[in-house]
């Protein structure tokens, strides 16, 4: 048996249930959770020369994850797009008309005002990201995707246009509404 | 309405425009002066800057205490190592 081989039998053994719940709670469906794992092995057996012994395997098996699941929002989010000639769609547009008055003025009730816990304090914190995770439910399909494959992709903001085949004037147009209706969210349902 | 004065709507459109590709030294300019006077645009933008990070720490890290997920058969981890053997 190759060195290769022996390790990664190892690691299908012990990190194969943790990267399925990952790739769970992602794509919401586990027949394809479960294919998006074996996928992960066979690439990290196909690139085990890539391997650094210094990294976690664990760390190195969930970046692989981590970019199969954004090719599989990209896809996604080309097919939604394909659907739907009208980049704006109806619910973000409705959020700037509500935040705003028609002279591009905060509402009054809109107005941000302080948060009043640090960041710091939030970062792990699990009932705020509870309520992270609720609100960004609340998104529509573009934005979602829109969002998990910049973060997951972590590139920046003009590669993952390219990426994308979106203008980046589209794409910041999409990321702008998707983050007043987190702000606001996140406002009401945590700071408040 | 002269060139210099932004509406809050647009501000903070450019603020997320600063977070992804960057702005003209043009907007640079107008971004200052408004957030300079607009109390609403500078808490705005503090808060969109912490939101960045917080959504990007949620997206690589979070995953819930309880999830549906059935659990994983033993024969799905074999199935894999199947997978791999017929590479060889």
């Amino acid at each position: 048996m190759s060195i290769a081989k022996g390790n990664i039998t190892d690691w299908v053994e012990k990190y194969t249930d943790e990267l399925v719940s990952w790739a769970y709670y992602k794509t919401k469906q586990q027949a394809l959770a479960e294919d998006i794992v074996q996928d992960t092995f066979i690439a990290a057996y196909n690139n085990i020369g890539k391997f650094q012994s210094k990294s976690s395997p664990k760390t190195w098996l969930f970046s692989i994850l981590k970019n199969k699941i954004a090719d599989h929002f990209r896809n996604k989010l080309q097919q939604s797009m394909v659907h739907e000639s009208d980049m704006q769609s109806e619910s973000s547009s409705n959020i700037l008309d509500r935040l705003f008055d028609n002279t591009g003025s905060w509402v009054t009730a809109s107005r941000p005002s302080s948060w009043d816990t640090p960041e710091e304090e939030l970062l792990d914190n699990q009932e705020f990201n509870k309520v992270l995770k609720a609100c960004m439910d609340l998104l529509n399909e573009k934005s979602y995707l829109s969002l998990q494959y910049k973060y997951l992709k972590g590139k920046e903001g003009r590669v993952i246009c390219q990426e994308l085949g979106i203008t980046p004037s589209n794409f910041w147009q999409i990321l702008h509404r998707a983050k007043l209706q987190l702000r606001e969210c996140i406002d009401q349902n945590w700071f408040n | 309405m002269h060139y210099m004065f932004l509406s809050c709507r647009k501000a903070t459109e450019l603020i997320e425009k600063k977070l992804l590709i960057g702005l003209s030294a043009k907007e640079k300019v107008q971004l200052m002066f408004h957030t300079s006077m607009c109390d609403a645009c500078k808490k705005y933008s503090k808060q969109s800057h912490e939101l960045d990070d917080l959504i990007r720490h949620h997206i690589e890290n979070f995953i819930p205490e309880q999830s549906d997920l059935r659990p994983i058969a033993s024969e799905f981890k074999e199935k894999i190592v199947n997978s791999l053997e017929k590479k060889e």
